[in-house]
């Protein structure tokens, strides 16, 4: 029983030859990873690899018409597919919370920051707004939020985009998770502030033991901040180990290929300078 | 005697004003691009780069400054031919493209806004030569923008910028919504253009890594303001303003070494 593998083998979730379909249309077509508690698996993959469908199939929020067809998702010793929308909920939010490109599309424009970290909270716990709103105080302290007294009585437009995204963070924090999905949580945002976010985020994955899976169409971040990586191409699981192993000595030409095309800052590459074969 | 540049911006100042604000955007910027030369332009949102951009195309008029063209000093209202010298690429294909004409009829939009410069033999296998250049086969001249990739819409939005044969590129973020490995293919057609052609390149983007792999020299803006400029070797490797130092430091670079977890 998959349930009772997942318990020795130690893995927090583990996706299983994952097939993923709208109606005849295969999105997933078999994908299998591990995401350990204390560790960062990175997902890398170009547009159309499927690899946000992966993160949206664990979470249960697969878009209308899209449907788990084959495999399992075990998060601790739990099967995730064909489990009831009412206890995927439950687990949402709470062993299993995420973090997404857009903050501002997840938070909630007409209420302020303290009060949505301090709702999820209460749902935790019960605690009493005012008890909620003081402990959400203390998160947005522990994600970096400067003056978070003040700030947690802001509304989300008066927060920039870094500091929108540690709000954010602090929300998928406040559920007290095992485990913590994040898509491109940097992308949308400028260079100097994406190294901090990601530095945040693996700090706190380490203080709390978190497992976390992080999305990226960027192999730089991938190769930074991950400690396993997956390579997704077109649905599959193009290879995958040791972020060391897969980046140092990629088993797969086109791993090989993505690594050889990211654009590096101390090093350039003859053809792209020379004009080589377009 | 010093050559003179095909596009030099001077002490240009832009100030947005809207319901009694004001946001000073671009602040006594300068910019120098000679011939077949590629000129990074790397910051943060919010920068001023794309502003400055707009200065150069004379899409907004700047308080100050001057932007010249070989020498010429021009303003927003510019001849066919000042038009024609200075072609932008966005980042966006699709939105700057109309996604229902075809490949064949935007390019031959372009010809007929400027007859000077149009073919004068058959149209369709001009724009087929066009679209090879590009890297596009001769199938894609009736493929419309909304039915052609990222990368293809893309290499589109070259051809029809290189239809009315201009002197000077300005690109603004134009591969930064690429997959990396259509990205590249850009970057190289992009190096092969200037080759060939002798063609001048504005390369506005927020990745430094891009900025190094196309970028003979490189200005590094901040707060409207152009920090440091210089060749992009040297600034790269040893930056000289704090500003520049900052962005290089907290950039992802791809190092394969222990710094996971």
């Amino acid at each position: 029983m998959p349930a009772e593998t997942s318990a020795t083998s130690g893995a927090l979730l583990q996706v299983r030859d994952l097939r993923v379909a709208a109606g005849e249309t295969t999105i997933l077509d078999g994908i299998s990873f591990d995401v350990s508690a204390g560790r960062t698996l990175g997902i890398v993959g170009e547009s159309g690899s499927g690899k946000s469908m992966a993160t949206l199939a664990v979470l249960g929020l697969l878009p209308s018409g899209v449907r788990v067809v084959g495999g399992s998702m075990v998060f601790r010793g739990q099967e995730l597919v064909g489990m009831p929308e009412d206890r995927r909920r439950s687990l949402r939010g709470r062993h299993i919370s995420m973090v997404f490109q857009d903050p501002l599309a997840a938070l909630n424009p007409v209420m302020r920051i303290g009060d949505q970290v301090g709702e999820i909270l209460r749902r935790r716990s019960g605690a009493t707004r005012r008890r909620a709103y003081a402990d959400a105080v203390d998160l947005l302290r522990r994600v970096d939020v400067p003056d978070p007294e003040e700030r947690a009585a802001y509304y989300p437009h008066q927060f920039s985009g870094g500091l929108r995204q540690r709000a954010l963070i602090a929300m998928a924090l406040a559920g007290a998770p095992q485990l913590i999905l994040a898509d491109e949580p940097t992308t949308a945002l400028d260079v100097t502030v994406q190294g901090r976010i990601l530095r945040l985020l693996g700090r706190l994955q380490i203080e709390d033991g978190l497992g976390m899976v992080l999305v990226s169409h960027d192999l730089r971040v991938i190769a930074n901040f991950a400690d396993d990586i997956v390579v997704m191409r077109r649905g599959r699981v193009v290879e995958s180990g040791r972020a060391g192993d897969v980046l140092g000595a990629p088993s797969e030409a086109y791993t090989r290929e993505l690594i050889d095309n990211v654009p590096t800052i101390h090093h350039v590459s003859a053809s792209a300078r020379e004009g080589g074969q377009p | 005697m010093r050559e003179v540049p095909l596009l030099e911006v001077s002490a240009v100042t832009l100030t947005y004003r809207r319901a009694g604000k004001s946001f000073v955007a671009v602040k006594d910027a300068g910019l120098t691009v000679s011939e077949g030369e590629v000129i990074g332009i790397v910051g943060e949102s919010g920068s001023g780069k794309s502003s400055l951009a707009r200065c150069v195309m004379g899409l907004v008029r700047p308080d100050s400054g001057t932007v010249r063209l070989q020498g010429e000093s021009v303003g927003t209202r510019r001849t066919h031919q000042q038009r024609r010298f200075l072609q932008m690429v966005f980042q966006d294909p699709r939105s700057a493209l109309n996604p229902r004409m075809s490949a064949f009829r935007i390019v031959n939009e372009a010809w007929q806004a400027h007859p000077e410069i149009a073919p004068e033999g058959p149209r369709r296998a001009a724009a087929a030569a066009l679209l090879a250049r590009v890297g596009l086969d001769e199938s894609a001249l009736d493929r419309r923008p909304e039915q052609a990739s990222g990368g293809q819409a893309q290499r589109l939005s070259i051809a029809r910028a290189l239809a009315v044969a201009p002197r000077v590129l300005v690109l603004d973020e134009a591969v930064s919504a690429l997959d990396v490995t259509v990205q590249s293919q850009i970057l190289r057609l992009l190096a092969k253009l200037r080759a060939d052609l002798g063609l001048a390149m504005v390369f506005i983007s927020h990745d430094l890594g891009v900025i190094r792999q196309i970028a003979d020299r490189v200005s590094v803006m901040h707060l409207g303001e152009v920090v440091e400029t210089g060749d992009t070797g040297s600034v790269f490797d040893s930056p000289q303003h704090e500003y520049t130092k900052t962005l290089l430091a907290g950039a992802l670079d791809l190092t394969v070494s222990g710094t996971a977890g």
